[in-house]
């Protein structure tokens, strides 16, 4: 139902773009969408198995940048395909590491994760030393960037993995550690393990994210993407993930992304439309994310009411 | 109840598959032209500092001259992989010409590839990315004229001796760091009694520049001079000067706006500063751009508007040079109204 009501924001969202925008955006809605959500799209998955477990990852843009950087400077801009298993590599210990921090040392995972959003991207500048940047020779990776891989990507991910969740114990296991961890403890479930799996997930994806960065951009700074974490973070609270843990959906969190990244889009190239505006886009960028994002929190509240509501009057009529 | 939530989770799915394949296919095709008006799309380092916005103005009154229309937009931060995201979005509406002030000349290399590959002209102004394969560059100034004269500026303020430092925006950006090359190159051979300590960075943010000279000031008690490149930085500058009470015993040079500069000049914090005119930066840039879509030639000496005309660099070819910089002091400083 929830899902329902933001696939109708994002057909509103697409209509009004295309409305003010003429048809001349319709090509630029297209590839576009897909290979800018490819930043967002893969983190924002590990992001909601993250917060279902009642944590989150605020260091996801310093792990994507770090794993970025380590590829470049090792292979010296240079890397052919052998380099991606050391690109995971990366990814799954940062991630892992996070999950240490959380599982092993019992540090409150908004703490732990600002502590290595900083810490990774100290790392950045450790690697990126004096260079200004590291430039990446990067047409083999290219095709990272192009939007068959990032769809083909999503699929997968999305849909392979959605499966899989919606069907497995682990599943459930996640929801019931973000509801109660103490009682899924007492429940059996082995909740280290399933919170070091969760996080190391995060970092597996980050690589995801890490490749479409190097195909989307020839070079990388220490600084690249930063603030990156809270668009992730708008894009699965807006598609019904919980913050409280124990509840949330990954189709809705694609949703998430596809409205975020619309909205994006559409204000880069509204200026293009024959109407004149009596505003800068830029000037209602945060504005209009601002307000989805409350827009969202209000719709999942609202939601959480109407089926308490339904369930007093059920319980009223029998 | 579980039948209806399976439904509504299908349907979601199916449209959003529906979606993804349409937009996709959608994106294989090229952008539909109305009309013969000229687009051309402009992005400077990041949108609202006045800099910028002083460049829009002249870029604005040029697009509405020629009858162009005129798309200024880029990121709210110094950021490569935005001005990337932007770059995307206009090449696949088709626009029909470019200029962009790249914050990392490596980064846009690609897609500088794929906007040509489109036939779309792509220029570089204010700042340039040299290897990219751009068609032409709209530069300012000539780096090697500005550089000098800074350098020589500070070093006649400080008498050709002491110790000095570097505090600029970004160590990326290509048209700030050329000029300190040229600065640091000039200093180590001509100034041999004057040693450079340190460069700092300051992201564009003038807050940000004071609270870097500030440290600076403290861990160089000694500090005689500082050259400071960019419009927010020079400000800053002059600001940690002031209180830390060093004015007249740490020299400063740079390139800032009048409008920015005027108090820190009049109270006397700094003798100097430079800068072009940068709504002309902005209203040449257009007219290039609009040259290079018609295909006309661009020869030294053709004239632009009613006040400007086409002169290139020694160096490059393809690279035009709007003036020679400004020379801004307490006396000139209310003859420029820039706007900003």
């Amino acid at each position: 139902m929830k899902n329902l009501v933001l696939l109708a924001i994002l057909v509103g969202e697409v209509a009004v773009i295309l409305a003010v925008g003429a048809e001349e955006l319709s090509p630029a809605l297209g590839s576009a969408v897909i290979e800018q959500a490819g930043r967002l799209v893969f983190l924002a998955f590990g992001m909601t198995l993250v917060l279902m477990t009642a944590g989150i990852d605020l260091s996801v843009a310093s792990m994507t940048v770090l794993i970025v950087c380590v590829l470049g400077s090792l292979l010296d801009g240079a890397f052919g395909f052998g380099a991606l298993p050391i690109a995971l590599v990366v990814g799954l210990s940062l991630g892992l590491f996070n999950g240490v921090l959380v599982a092993w040392l019992d540090i409150p995972p908004i703490i732990a994760t600002l502590g290595t959003l900083f810490l990774y991207r100290g790392c950045c500048w450790v690697v990126v030393g004096d260079r200004t940047s590291i430039p990446f020779d990067s047409e083999e990776w290219a095709l990272f960037g192009e939007w068959p891989f990032v769809c083909m990507a999503a699929l997968v991910v999305y849909g392979l993995g959605g499966w899989l969740l919606a069907r497995s114990r682990w599943h459930e296991e996640i929801l019931m550690i973000g509801g109660n961890r103490v009682a899924a403890r007492y429940a059996g479930i082995r909740v280290t393990r399933r919170l070091l799996e969760v996080y190391a997930l995060v970092g597996v994806l980050a690589t995801l994210t890490s490749l479409v960065f190097i195909g989307r951009n020839g070079s990388v700074q220490a600084s690249s993407i930063k603030g990156l974490e809270l668009h992730v973070i708008v894009a699965t609270v807006l598609g019904g993930t919980r913050v409280q843990g124990g509840a949330g959906s990954v189709v809705g969190t694609l949703l998430g992304v596809l409205i975020v990244t619309v909205l994006n889009i559409g204000l880069q190239g509204l200026k293009l439309s024959s109407i004149e505006l009596p505003f800068k886009e830029h000037y209602v960028r945060y504005l209009l994310l601002g307000g989805l994002l409350v827009l969202g929190v209000w719709l999942n509240t609202n939601e959480r009411w109407t089926v308490s509501w339904r369930r007093r009057r059920r319980a009223r009529g029998s | 109840m579980a039948t209806k939530a399976a439904c509504s989770r299908f349907l979601t799915v199916g449209v959003v598959l529906g979606l993804l394949v349409g937009a996709g296919a959608g994106g294989c095709k090229e952008a539909a032209r109305d009309g013969d008006t000229i687009r051309i799309a402009m992005m400077p380092k990041l949108v609202g500092i006045d800099y910028f916005n002083a460049c829009e103005i002249g870029a604005k009154r040029a697009a509405d001259e020629l009858g162009v229309k005129l798309i200024y937009d880029g990121p709210t931060t110094p950021s490569a992989p935005e001005q990337n995201d932007f770059l995307e979005t206009w090449i696949r509406q088709g626009v029909d010409a470019i200029c962009i002030a790249p914050n990392d000349p490596e980064s846009v290399k690609k897609w500088v590839a794929e906007a040509q590959k489109a036939g779309i002209k792509v220029l570089t102004w204010d700042t340039d990315a040299s290897k990219s394969g751009r068609d032409l560059m709209v530069n300012q100034v000539d780096d090697e004229k500005l550089g000098t004269t800074l350098i020589d500026e500070l070093a006649r303020q400080m008498g050709e001796e002491g110790e000095w430092a570097n505090v600029l925006a970004s160590l990326d950006a290509a048209n700030l760091n050329g000029w300190r090359e040229v600065v640091e190159r000039r200093a180590a051979q001509r100034y041999p009694r004057m040693k450079l300590v340190d460069t700092r960075v300051t992201e564009e943010d003038e807050k940000k520049a004071q609270d870097v000279v500030g440290t600076l000031l403290n861990a160089y008690p000694k500090l005689g001079g500082i050259i400071a490149y960019d419009s927010n930085s020079v400000p800053g500058a002059a600001k940690a000067i002031q209180l830390a009470n060093r004015v007249g015993e740490v020299k400063l040079v740079g390139n800032s706006t009048p409008g920015r500069m005027r108090s820190y000049i009049k109270d006397g914090v700094l003798e100097c500063f430079f800068l072009w005119d940068p709504r002309d930066l902005g209203y040449l840039t257009v007219h290039c751009a609009k040259l290079l879509v018609e295909g006309q030639k661009l020869e030294a000496g053709r004239s632009i508007g009613t006040s400007l005309e086409l002169t290139f660099s020694s160096k490059d070819p393809r690279m035009v040079i709007l003036s020679d910089p400004i020379r801004f002091t307490a006396e000139t400083i209310d003859r420029y109204d820039f706007g900003i």
